[in-house]
């Protein structure tokens, strides 16, 4: 687990910054913030590939000001004191003032990281193929990710925020395969050789016919389909496209059985959260209990009508704005046994290339790279490349059993408007009683 | 470089260059970018105002053997944390002549203002009331941005150049809950039409309220809107560079052509054009500062070159295309269209080529993603239009699939309009109406 320096803001001056803002919020002002940032990436590429290495390492923040339905955002790359200022009268559509003329600034960066761990990787995931008795050639991308974030209100600075992950982009005689994984223990590098082996077994069988059948999802399949079905479909903001998003309060939306939450401080090691990108502290936020909608995903703006609860506020990056988004989705284990979640006939589904969830038309497609036939309760012959679909909430309402063994499973980038986030699951399988089944 | 305002880089990217090859690595390239953008968006959560200025600066540098990148904030500055060359020899491209570019007028013009900004959205929403009336903008995004780039490198390239671009994207929604989006750029904001945009969205509301759905296959003459051409062009960029290591490209479309490397009639003509007039992203270099240039890739039906990387580059008929690009400060560079677009006719309008469509459709916008599978050959686009009959719109259609092959796609492009318009999909792609046969018309794809 890489070891994170004690901070990552040295020299920031909270408190000074927390006066400027003050200054900044006028009478009407609902809030006013401060978000201070720090990335930094080292990626090694495949081998051969020029240049044999590379680290990102950027800096910078954004001012924010809430009043009377509008928000007024200034965001920078770099901090000094003539920046500060230029934002906070932006900001405050006013010429600065001696208070917002302070000094700001990041401090010295920490020592950047060693690529030690990473090199390992493609030898690791050689030896795991080895072992497992599958071998094909494959090119790896390895990446460590690093991010600082202190975000201080008028009234309030929250601690200072970490988050440290990998990310892998594999490419083989099948095609792709990507993921994050907070540790690089050969316990997740196994995972990650299985993904690939199945991927590459599965490139010449033949696809499941088109047709409506039943569908076991694997931990890892269960986070990406509860990720588009669920909580896209409960952002404020995707909620707001039909109608109030406080309208779904109490909406049944699942199956009985289905309780998804959404807690960032549980969220693994490395990459839990106490506070959100707004400052805001995170909830055990119960999204769906028994099947039914709790608590959707808001940020403070969301949050302003009063029947919604902030801390799911997230930004891509300071040049951003916060939007409500998911951050580690948990569903509650069951009690069914593996063998109740292969009973009879269907499909099995280990893993999901990628999800799309179609707000307007209340649509999910599930992209499949490939799976598994269930007969009699035993696994069978592999599937090729194949496509699930249905509408949110039948898919929802077909779920006839959870899983009672949950995993940290299906952690991927969540693209929505622009904006990429890295979303984190723990999930136990699922099974669906009838699930579309079609070609890609 | 040749230039009626001659600049050379900062004395900070040679401060740079210099720290590098101090540490032993002689090919080394520097590439700054500044930028400022405003944003407007409007939206049930209310108004978003955004100022952005960014900043950042990159160093590719190696040798025959290993190399590195590195990539930050701020501006160019020789001490920093450099981490160690590893194994993969880099090769950067030899400084070349740029032909003589005059910056156009319009980069100098100031960024819209918030209150611009919502000036054009209001105007947007009176004029989508005129045009159907019921009708209400439910979503408006507005950003209007400048940036400035300078390269230097050990290889003699030393280039400064800006660059202007605007876009707007509006959702808006009938009375009786149809949807439609539409997404337009420009290079200076004050270019978008407001009437124009409430024309494209009313007439996409129009088809999607009164349009049936399509319940058969059917083929017929096929008009494409220029939504609909860019989308479809914009699914095929791939193809216009050589194919990499599993994946598809220009040895795609030649396995497609004939023994002559025809692979469609006079009327298909696919240029890119770094440094097209008035272009989103008109610029007289690439992201490594090669010069950038009009790159005919098919000429009336031929199959001519495909976009050529500097080491890629072989005789007179195979010259560097100026062809890669850097998405910000952070990218490296990639092979990659910049204004790619079918050649329009000149003097052809659309309703024209309407009235040859004696039985057939007209499709005027995409109601989602292409779906193109290379390994078959196969592709399918969900549309929005017309059934044509005599050369008149009959029957709205709320949506269908225009669906077929690659190669009947590209052979049946029989014409082309006047009415190059582009659109802001990844990278500036552009296409004109098209009246074309050989694709079917289905309810699913």
């Amino acid at each position: 687990m890489p070891q994170f320096p004690p901070l990552a803001f040295p020299d920031l001056d909270v408190r000074a910054v927390a006066r400027t803002l003050a200054r900044l919020a006028g009478p009407e002002a609902e809030a006013v913030d401060a978000f201070f940032e720090r990335r930094e990436i080292l990626e090694l590429p495949p081998q051969r590939e020029a240049p044999g290495v590379r680290l990102w390492r950027e800096e910078g923040f954004a001012l924010r000001l809430l009043e009377g339905g509008r928000a007024w955002i200034a965001s920078r790359d770099g901090l000094d004191r003539e920046r500060y200022a230029a934002a906070c009268r932006q900001v405050a559509r006013r010429p600065p003032d001696r208070e917002t003329q302070t000094e700001v600034t990041f401090g010295a960066w920490p020592e950047p990281p060693t690529a030690a761990p990473l090199e390992d990787v493609p030898r690791a995931l050689e030896r795991f193929l080895r072992e497992s008795g599958a071998a094909f050639p494959f090119e790896a991308r390895v990446r460590l990710h690093r991010r600082w974030v202190q975000v201080v209100g008028d009234r309030i600075a929250p601690p200072a925020q970490q988050e440290s992950f990998f990310s892998l982009a594999v490419e083989h005689p099948a095609g792709r395969y990507g993921c994050l994984l907070n540790t690089l223990s050969p316990e997740a590098l196994v995972g990650v050789a299985e993904a690939m082996a199945e991927q590459v077994q599965a490139r010449k069988a033949e696809p499941p016919p088109p047709g409506r059948t039943r569908v076991t999802l694997g931990a890892a399949a269960a986070a990406v389909f509860l990720h588009e079905a669920v909580a896209h479909s409960l952002e404020a903001d995707t909620l707001a496209l039909s109608g109030r998003p406080e309208a779904a309060l109490g909406l049944p939306f699942a199956a009985a059985g289905v309780t998804l939450l959404d807690d960032p401080s549980a969220a693994p090691e490395g990459v839990a959260r106490s506070v959100d990108d707004e400052g805001m502290t995170v909830l055990r936020r119960w999204l769906l209990r028994d099947g039914v909608v709790e608590q959707p995903l808001a940020d403070r703006q969301w949050a302003a009508g009063g029947r919604l609860e902030p801390g799911s506020g997230w930004r891509g990056d300071r040049h951003q704005a916060p939007s409500p988004r998911t951050y580690h989705l948990e569903l509650l284990p069951g009690a069914a046994s593996r063998d109740e979640l292969l009973a009879g006939d269907g499909i099995y589904v280990a893993r999901v290339e990628r999800g799309l969830l179609d707000p307007l038309r209340g649509d999910v497609t599930l992209h499949v790279p490939g799976g598994r036939t269930i007969a009699g309760g035993e696994l069978g012959a592999r599937l090729g490349r194949f496509v699930l679909r249905g509408r949110v909430q039948d898919l929802l309402q077909a779920v006839e059993i959870v899983g009672a063994e949950r995993r940290i499973a299906g952690a991927g980038w969540c693209a929505k408007g622009g904006m990429k986030v890295p979303v984190w699951a723990a999930t136990p399988a699922l099974r669906l009683a009838a699930v579309e089944v079609g070609l890609p | 470089m040749s230039d009626a305002k001659v600049r050379r880089p900062a004395p900070s990217l040679f401060e740079v260059i210099d720290a590098v090859e101090r540490r032993g690595l002689p090919d080394v390239e520097v590439y700054w970018k500044r930028g400022r953008s405003r944003q407007l968006r409007s939206g049930k959560e209310g108004i978003q105002a955004t100022v952005r200025e960014e900043a950042g600066w990159a160093v590719r540098a190696g040798d025959g053997d290993r190399s590195l990148f590195f990539a930050t904030t701020g501006a160019p500055r020789p001490h920093v944390a450099w981490p160690e060359p590893r194994p993969a020899g880099l090769r950067l491209p030899v400084a070349r002549t740029v032909a003589e570019w005059r910056p156009p007028s319009d980069l100098e013009a100031s960024l819209l203002g918030e209150v611009e900004c919502q000036g054009l959205l209001e105007a947007v929403r009176r004029a989508l009331e005129n045009e159907h009336p019921g009708a209400r903008l439910l979503r408006g995004f507005v950003e209007d941005g400048s940036s400035e780039v300078e390269i230097a490198s050990t290889h003699g390239v030393a280039c400064v150049h800006r660059n202007r671009t605007a876009e707007i994207r509006l959702w808006a929604a009938t009375g009786s809950g149809f949807q439609a989006q539409v997404s337009m750029a420009a290079r200076e904001a004050r270019r978008l039409s407001p009437t124009a945009l409430a024309r494209r969205l009313a007439d996409r509301l129009a088809v999607k309220e009164r349009g049936e759905e399509v319940v058969t296959r059917d083929r017929g003459e096929i008009l494409l809107a220029p939504e609909v051409g860019a989308a479809l062009l914009a699914a095929l960029a791939p193809l216009f560079q050589r194919r990499r290591a599993r994946e598809v490209g220009w040895e795609t479309l030649q396995e497609l052509a004939d023994q002559s490397g025809r692979i469609g009639g006079r009327a298909l003509t696919v240029i890119d054009d770094g440094r097209l007039a008035g272009g989103f992203f008109e610029a007289p270099i690439d992201g490594e500062g090669m010069p950038t240039r009009e790159v005919v890739l098919v000429e009336e039906g031929i199959l001519r070159q495909p976009l050529l990387p500097f080491w890629e580059e072989a005789g007179p008929r195979q010259r560097i295309s100026g062809c890669r690009l850097r998405r910000g400060w952070r990218g490296l560079p990639e092979t990659g269209p910049t204004h790619l677009y079918l050649r329009p006719t000149s003097g052809l309008g659309v309703a024209t080529l309407l009235e040859e469509v004696a039985r057939g459709y007209y499709f005027i916008d995409v109601a989602g993603s292409p779906r193109l599978d290379f390994s078959s050959g196969r592709l399918a686009l969900p549309v929005v239009g017309f059934e044509v009959r005599g050369g008149r719109p009959v029957r709205p259609i709320r949506q269908a699939w225009l669906a077929g092959g690659l190669g009947p796609f590209l052979r049946g492009i029989q014409a082309t309009a006047r009415d190059l318009t582009f659109f802001p999909l990844a990278t500036a792609i552009g296409s004109p109406s098209l009246l074309l046969a050989g694709l079917e018309v289905r309810s699913e794809p």
